[in-house]
């Protein structure tokens, strides 16, 4: 049973603790902080707290007193857990706690009193639900942990030397062959019982013979339960250990006890109650009634090279065993877990249980990810783990289109993809207009507290509630950090009210780490001349963070060479970016920070700066060095960030290629950065941790305007600070600037629950009196989601008085009408929903026939399909069939521009056009570095040619940024939108075409998608070739496949680039490319997931 | 029934360290024989255990024959193990101490290095019950003080460490936690731990010399001003020196078991 709140705070009532007296444990909670900082940032914070010698002693008064609380229960946790739950809950709250303390305290130095410390302290984190925290504590050791040598080591030291070897593997689980090393251990330690025994047990004295027996009796017991341990971690056998487990240790207990071995007795007492608990957290315990799949996936996690898995996190337990994940019953489940909290091995267990349900009718699982980023990390993560239990993972281009490739990938039945990664949007339009015909089984969404986000929150809602509607069978899994009230958020997605689930391990005690969170501000130091530095203010406002008080210095006297005029003038703080990038490089000694910047720009200098004062790395990890090959490549070799990188100083903002942030992410989670300055994007792009992130302001843009960072935002990516397993501190600043009293007040703000956007546009305009004006503003923006969602209900229905009839039921689905309609008080706002989504109904009815159908197929809102078949129709020449030839559409004199012009009309792709145009570029401007983009020009000549500034640095790094978000910000979005929404609107009769020219037309957006100009490249850059080289591997594969037209397939691609040597990746490398074959196959494993 | 509290033969020292020497007659020795040491050597439960280790060690798939050969065969008492039985129920009964497991298995504490104490336990003082640490030495040699009280496991030592070295109390305290659930002297325990945790000095120290020499003031007199000297606050010793009848001591562990088996004196 997981430890809880109310355990810990019942622990101030025990009698051994109370006797320490409430102020004393309130100072040792304090000590207890003030020491962890210290050893986890000491060197890069000077902290003010001060110390005594009397401290320590103190603390050992205090970790005995919790200990003795502890020991109390400790029978409790070594038998079936329910018997005494008040004293088991006693034994874990006071482990826990034992081990805060313990954990700071000195290592023996003498050999036995430090082997039963390591022992005792490994087995209080156990029982206290801290094996994270130990793994941390034992990266941290270095001789601590060494096993005595058993040289000259008489009999029974020798077995208990052995014994602590195998445990310290036991605790820290390195891998498969550092647990499966135990068994010959002990069978080593069989075999040598006969050459030591014997003499052993001649000691002169019949009394001391019968001790060194009894002794010996523990140890071969404990050997044996040792043995036991180890074999079920590593195979899930014998399915019940718990019997073998109990004798031996029992046995060695009682063994011990006879001959009063104090310490074998003590220690054996802890461990048996932790071989218990380490069972019940193993991955085999809790998935053992699951179904063969999950075996299989067990099984590749705990063999896996890599960060082999053994045991499940407290709240992953706690969902699985306790809280009812796998529950079959409930179609809706949500759950809150803090960031890091292992959400996503919980989402791997769903997913094949659903797998698993829906087996007989091929059912698939969607997992939705808010960013192209995401969805590319998770195709990685799940291809990694799924594909070698035979599981297909495609994942769906970020691409507000289906393409023609993708089109095969939905349809496929001879090889169905069992899971697909794709966006919000992307999804919207396959489930809109049925592309897979098999049943979907379950939709994973992460990161689903975006329903609540400005930008995307509406469309979010109604793609659940149009699966909910369109998709019947469907379970739902919402993954979310820091929400309160999720239940009502499972019951709306529930198809009957006990089919929700809220599981909300938002507020157990359980952290993957300690977080310190401050303010830091530069102040003058005189101590050097122009001097300043940064000090750092620990914020206790909040009960996220470590409650220290006090201001503390960081880093030397100038922590990044820039004047002090730069941060400071007057007592008046300037240069946050440059102050946050000088924190974010002091705090890089200790693993990699992210430093977020406010404009690409100030990014761009934060990261200049950095660099330049890092010291040199003293090795170049090869991952940088592989890419920045793969910069000078793809990009220029004069590209600011190959030099950047060379320091070990990263970059990643929107004015970059998705490849290229997606490496940069990469760098960040292999740890081979230092440090990663980005602007606020980054927040949605990580979900890996790093030891520290720092903020230079509470502001992110949202499109023209500047708002400030939800508070669940801000802490799902303060969240990130802290690596588990490396780093027992994670520290998270912000830059004071001129507004202390408000940071504070931002810090301490509480997240609290979900609300949807349509409660919150309907409050807005219930404040402003206008809620009966309703169907007057909703042609605007912000309600476009909707109409498309109430034209889709038209798309299907096709007759106003149906579409009327089923109007409140179409609302019903979506969680704003249903809380607007179950709260009295919010009624008048749904009766003025339902007026409009019926009078808007009434709108739809009148408009020519077949607009609501290509709004659903082109993803466009009624009205913008009209407004784009306006803009064809007054097109001077008719489009053609030709006119859509990749060569004639992108060649000279190609009807790109036409294009564009039209776009320009249509409301979802004229914000983003515009802001490219607002510099003076037209519509043929945009079409030509469209034509340049998809003709193979490298990013370097498109930036010399449209981008050139007065300005710029000498390696034009400003006109790279503007092109690079030209094209991945605008082109490939709206472009690859529009091309494709056009396409559909533009008359051509489709069912005319022969399957080549469609498929060639199809292909048209993905070509401006990826930059490239053959079906065969897109089908290259699909599985994530890098682009310099796509258009050559497309024509190896379509002469390897000698032109046949089975190769059109997503999958018949990877096949092709997974059986690519680096022979023949040299092959296609463009002339003088400094990535060498065996590099681009590197890169492309990376980007593809296939690197594992 | 009691031991004899014998004939206060000298005395020494004051608080925060004493020392006094007693000596017992031969009727007073026989008669402890006879009862509470009796008592404290022998325990039925021990025995019972052993033979259910022994039965459990075949699962262990270690060789079992060498740990029967020893534990199958109970032996002889060794005579240090009266001395150790007879000091544990003089504390019991002139100190008001408990020491909670009977100090007569045969295995208790031999052969361990590990550091600890003869006796755990509890005493009881004007502030109600703390804890008790005793540490026992048995010598027939015609020396003062016998040899056994110096050096590395010597009596000084052996209480200096105890009074010096928080790790060991705190080592002893956690092994009678374990204990502690459900026995009778619980509230005891509880008692003496909150003093403890007040302060971990706050602890009664016992050494015991067992003698079967003429006593004489110079088996102590050193160690009552050392210890004295530089002991923390909270912290009583107090030094006993134990003098049997002449001769006693020899053999007397043998004698132990020949009563026990019904036979003469």
């Amino acid at each position: 049973m997981s430890l809880s709140g109310r355990a810990l705070e019942a622990l101030s009532d025990h009698w051994a603790v109370a006797a320490i007296g409430a102020g004393e444990l309130e100072r040792a909670g304090d000590l207890v902080c003030q020491r962890l900082a210290r050893r986890a940032v000491g060197r890069q914070i000077s902290f003010s707290f001060e110390e005594s010698v009397e401290d320590e002693p103190f603390l050992e008064r205090v970790a005995l007193a919790y200990e003795l609380a502890a020991i109390e229960g400790l029978d409790e946790l070594s038998r079936p857990a329910g018997l005494n739950r008040e004293l088991r809950d006693q034994a874990v709250a006071a482990s826990f706690r034992a081990f805060d303390i313990r954990r700071l305290l000195p290592v023996p130095g003498e050999t036995l009193g430090r082997l039963f410390f390591v022992l005792q302290l490994s087995a209080v984190a156990y029982c206290g639900d801290r094996w994270a925290d130990l793994r941390r504590w034992y990266r941290e050791q270095g001789e601590a942990l060494r096993a005595p040598s058993v040289a000259d080591a008489e009999w029974d030291r020798r077995l208990l030397y052995r014994l602590f070897e195998c445990w310290v593997r036991l605790f820290r689980k390195a891998g498969w062959d550092d647990l499966d090393r135990i068994r010959e251990i002990v069978a080593g330690l069989r075999s040598d019982q006969a050459v030591h025994e014997e003499r052993r047990l001649r000691n002169g004295s019949h009394a001391v013979d019968r001790a060194i027996a009894l002794r010996l009796a523990a140890l071969y017991n404990w050997a044996k339960a040792t043995e036991t341990l180890a074999g079920y971690m590593l195979q899930g056998e014998p399915g019940d250990p718990f019997g073998t487990l109990d004798k031996h240790f029992e046995a060695g207990i009682r063994a011990a006890a006879v001959s009063g071995d104090a310490q074998h007795e003590v220690v054996l007492r802890w461990l048996h109650a932790t071989a218990r608990i380490m069972v019940t957290n193993s991955l085999w315990w809790a998935t053992r009634t699951v179904n063969s799949k999950t075996s299989d996936f067990v099984r590749s996690l705990t063999h896996r090279e890599h960060q082999a898995m053994f045991e499940l996190l407290p709240p992953q337990r706690a969902a699985l065993l306790e809280q009812g994940l796998l529950d079959q019953a409930k179609t809706a489940i949500v759950v809150d877990m803090p960031t890091s909290g292992g959400k996503t091995l919980l989402a791997q267990f769903r997913i094949l249980q659903a797998l698993n349900q829906f087996q007989a009718d091929r059912g698939w699982v969607v997992y939705v990810a808010p960013t192209r980023a995401l969805s590319a990390q998770m195709t990685r993560r799940l291809r990694t783990d799924f594909e070698p239990i035979g599981l297909r993972v495609e994942q769906l281009t970020a691409a507000v289109e289906v393409d023609a490739f993708e089109e095969e990938l939905l349809a496929d039945t001879s090889r169905p993809f069992d899971i697909l990664v794709a966006t919000p949007e992307k999804l919207s339009l396959v489930i809109r207009n049925r592309k897979v015909e098999r049943p979907l089984a379950l939709v994973v969404m992460d990161e689903a507290h975006n329903l609540e986000s400005e930008g995307r929150g509406l469309r979010i809602e109604l793609l659940l509630a149009t699966v909910k509607r369109d998709c019947p069978r469907a379970n739902f899994l919402l993954l979310m950090p820091y929400v309160e009230g999720s239940e009502a958020v499972a019951r709306w997605l529930a198809q009957d009210i006990d089919a929700g689930n809220a599981i909300s391990l938002g507020t157990v005690p359980w952290k993957p780490n300690e977080r310190i969170v401050g303010l830091y501000r530069a102040v003058a130091d005189d101590s050097a001349r122009g001097g300043w530095r940064l000090d750092f203010e620990t914020l206790t406002a909040t009960e996220m963070a470590m409650p220290l008080h006090g201001t503390h210095r960081v880093g030397g006297v100038k922590p990044i060479d820039v004047p002090k005029s730069q941060v400071l003038t007057k007592d008046i703080q300037k240069g946050l970016g440059l102050q946050t990038a000088a924190i974010g490089a002091v705090m890089s000694a200790r693993g990699t920070s992210i430093a977020v910047g406010n404009t690409i720009r100030t990014v761009w200098k934060m990261a200049g700066e950095a660099a330049r004062s890092l010291p040199k790395m003293e090795d170049v990890p090869s991952d940088i060095r592989l890419v920045q090959d793969f910069l000078r490549t793809e990009i220029s070799p004069d590209f600011r960030l190959v030099a950047m990188l060379e320091k070990g100083v990263g970059v990643h903002h929107a004015g970059l290629s998705d490849d290229v942030r997606t490496l940069m992410e990469w760098l960040a989670e292999t740890g081979s950065l230092r440090m990663l300055c980005a602007t606020s994007t980054i927040a949605q792009g990580i979900n890996f941790p790093v030891s520290s992130v720092f903020l230079s302001s509470r502001y992110v843009p949202q499109g023209t305007r500047s708002v400030e960072i939800a508070p669940r935002e801000f802490w799902n990516l303060a969240g990130r600070a802290g690596r588990i397993g490396h780093d027992s501190v994670g520290v998270v600043g912000l830059s004071e600037g001129a507004d202390r009293e408000a940071l504070i007040e931002f810090v301490s703000r509480s997240t609290g629950a979900l609300v949807s956007r349509l409660v919150v546009l309907l409050d807005e305009l219930a404040a402003q009196g206008s809620l009966a004006q309703l169907s007057d503003v909703l042609w605007k923006d912000q309600w476009e989601d909707f109409r498309c969602y109430i034209a889709h209900l038209w798309a299907e229905k096709r007759n106003l008085d149906a579409v009327l009839a089923d109007s409140e039921q179409l609302l019903r689905q979506t969680y704003g009408y249903t809380s607007m309609r179950n709260d009295p008080k919010q009624r008048q706002k749904a009766d003025a929903l339902l007026d409009a989504t019926q009078s808007y109904a009434r709108k739809l009815a009148a408009m020519p026939e077949g607009i609501a159908e290509l709004a659903d197929s082109t993803g466009f809102s009624p009205e913008g399909v009209q407004a784009a078949m306006g803009g064809i129709g007054n097109l001077e020449s008719r489009l053609t069939v030709s006119d859509w030839a990749p060569e004639s559409l992108f060649g000279r004199g190609g009807r790109m521009a036409d294009l564009f012009g039209v776009m320009l009309r249509v409301p979802q792709l004229k914000q983003d056009l515009v802001e490219l145009g607002g510099s003076g570029y037209d519509k043929s401007r945009i079409s030509e570095i469209t034509n340049d983009w998809v003709n193979g020009k490298g990013l370097e000549a498109i930036a010399r040619e449209y981008f050139r500034r007065e300005n710029d640095d000498e390696v034009g790094t400003a006109a790279l940024t503007d092109a690079c978000r030209a094209i991945y910000r605008t082109i490939v979005n709206s472009g690859t939108w529009g091309v494709s929404a056009l396409s559909r609107v533009s008359g051509i009769d489709f069912e005319k075409l022969s399957e080549a020219e469609k498929r060639r037309i199809n292909a048209l957006p993905a070509m401006i998608y990826h930059g490239v100009s053959s079906e065969d490249a897109v089908l290259m850059r699909m599985n994530a070739a890098p682009r310099s080289a796509a258009e050559a591997l497309g024509s190896l594969y379509r002469e390897v496949s000698s032109g046949d037209d089975g190769r059109y397939s997503v999958g018949e691609a990877r096949r092709f680039l997974q059986g690519l040597g680096a022979a023949e990746w040299d092959g296609v490398r463009p002339e003088g490319a400094a990535l060498s074959g065996t590099g681009y196959k590197r890169v492309w494993e990376v980007l593809s997931g296939e690197a594992g | 029934m009691t031991v004899a509290a014998g004939e206060v033969v000298y005395g020494m020292g004051s608080p925060p360290c004493s020392g006094v020497g007693v000596r017992w007659s031969d009727e007073e020795l026989n008669v402890a024989m006879d009862g509470r040491v009796a008592a404290v050597l022998f325990d039925a439960e021990g025995k019972a255990d052993i033979e259910e280790i022994l039965a459990g060690l075949a699962e262990t798939e270690f060789e079992q024959a060498g740990l029967r050969r020893v534990l199958e065969n109970p032996g002889r008492v060794e005579d240090w193990r009266v001395g150790e039985a007879i000091a544990e129920a003089y504390l019991t009964d002139h100190r008001s101490c408990i020491f909670p497991w009977p100090d007569g298995r045969d295995e208790r504490k031999s052969g361990s290095s590990l550091p600890g104490a003869d006796l755990v336990g509890f005493g009881i003082d004007g502030d109600g019950d703390c804890f008790a640490f005793g540490e026992v030495k048995t010598s027939r040699e015609e020396r003062y003080p016998p040899g056994t009280m110096h050096g590395r496991t010597g009596l000084k030592k052996q209480l200096e460490d105890l009074r010096d070295r928080d790790a060991i109390r705190v080592d002893l305290v956690r092994y009678l936690g374990h204990r502690a659930g459900s026995a009778s002297w619980r509230a005891r325990f509880q008692r003496a731990t909150k003093r403890y945790v007040g302060n971990p000095s706050d602890v009664q120290l016992y050494g015991i010399l067992v003698r079967d020499v003429e006593p004489h003031q110079d088996d102590l007199r050193a160690r009552v001003d050392d210890l004295g000297a530089g002991c923390p606050e909270g912290t009583r010793i107090e030094l006993f020196a134990l003098y049997l009848p002449r001769e006693s001591l020899e053999g007397i562990g043998k004698e132990m078991v020949s009563r026990l088996a019904g036979g003469e004196r």
